[in-house]
């Protein structure tokens, strides 16, 4: 299979980016052929992470003119900034008529306890733009790494979880 | 001393202002904190003469305190998977997880450790205690657990391709 990761937001090595590397490695090995889209690539830093519109724009291009393949993994984790990136994607894929599996390793805004109820009250139009879009252009298949992500993107964005699978790593 | 690692960023998050204050209600038990963050500072003035700070380590290194610690401590207040865990029980060590996390559920399933409420010290602390008494009950959560993981690695990529292949497949949009 020829595989397309897009994965927005490639600042520093967390869980989300060791294990997304262990999966495409993994799936490599199989005998798969994968590569992996991102615009920010400066591991170990968060400079210069802003989603400008040229960014965006160059991102939108460069989704445009990928090869065919036969899927785009969409990888969504933690930050306001995944979030266009997931939407332009979900939007070419559907233009380009590519079959999309989003893999939720968290919920794309993340809200925790920590997070001020007058942020909170900011997210919910985010929120409520994320979960339409990914209503309109839903995903083949939505995974989430966990029943506790599963939970959490089902109440807040009303997605239904395909598949619950625990994420590869490599220790 | 019985050693207890934390290996996490330093935010407040992770609340490893939670594990400092758990072991210093316990003496003769030591905290080794590895990993950077902007909440070091505070982290720090926390801590008492039994709290190690290593920074940021390299993987050899890391994998010698992974080795060399009693217990691995992860208490976070969020976060929806969290690697240290996996880490911790492919080295067959007992692991005292927050049941904030999202691999709480696999460290149940593989009975590899004790499930705890994040923000109730004393709960941490008393996990900490029977594990440093109980020697035998830590050697079988860490056994049970490096059971679990062997295999798991490669379970979980074939499920993945599993849905991969089955999205491709169907070809289908809803």
């Amino acid at each position: 299979m020829r595989i397309i990761m897009i994965h927005g937001q490639f600042l520093e090595m967390g869980g989300a980016e060791r294990s997304l590397l262990a999966l495409a490695d993994g799936l490599k090995n199989r005998g798969h052929e994968v590569s992996i889209q991102t615009e920010f690539t400066q591991p170990y830093t968060r400079k210069d992470s802003l989603l400008t519109p040229f960014r965006f724009f160059r991102l939108v291009n460069r989704l445009l003119k990928l090869p065919d393949s036969d899927v785009w993994l969409l990888s969504i984790h933690g930050a306001f900034i995944s979030c266009p990136i997931v939407w332009a994607a979900l939007f070419i894929a559907r233009l380009r008529k590519i079959p999309t599996v989003a893999y939720v390793y968290e919920e794309a805004i993340r809200i925790d306890k920590f997070t001020p109820t007058v942020l909170k009250l900011l997210c919910m139009p985010l929120i409520a733009i994320d979960s339409l879009i990914f209503k309109i252009f839903r995903p083949k298949t939505v995974i989430a790494i966990s029943a506790l992500t599963a939970r959490t993107v089902e109440n807040r964005y009303h997605v239904k979880i395909s598949k619950i699978i625990w994420p590869c790593f490599r220790c | 001393m019985f050693s207890v690692l934390v290996v996490s960023r330093l935010t407040r998050l992770k609340n490893i202002e939670s594990a400092i204050k758990a072991v210093s209600l316990l003496p003769d038990v030591k905290l080794i904190i590895v990993g950077e963050g902007p909440d070091r500072p505070r982290l720090q003035s926390l801590a008492n003469a039994r709290v190690e700070f290593k920074g940021k380590v390299s993987d050899k290194e890391l994998d010698k305190l992974y080795k060399s610690c009693d217990v691995v401590l992860f208490p976070v207040l969020a976060e929806p998977f969290g690697l240290v865990p996996i880490e911790a029980m492919k080295r067959g060590k007992p692991i005292i997880c927050s049941r904030e996390a999202g691999v709480a559920e696999i460290v149940e399933k593989a009975n590899a450790g004790i499930i705890v409420n994040p923000l109730d010290i004393k709960q941490i602390a008393d996990a900490i205690l029977l594990l440093k008494e109980k020697p035998a009950m830590r050697k079988k959560l860490g056994n049970a657990g490096r059971r679990f993981v062997k295999g798991l690695e490669t379970k979980c990529l074939v499920e993945f391709e599993h849905a991969l292949k089955e999205t491709v497949r169907e070809q289908k949009f809803i």
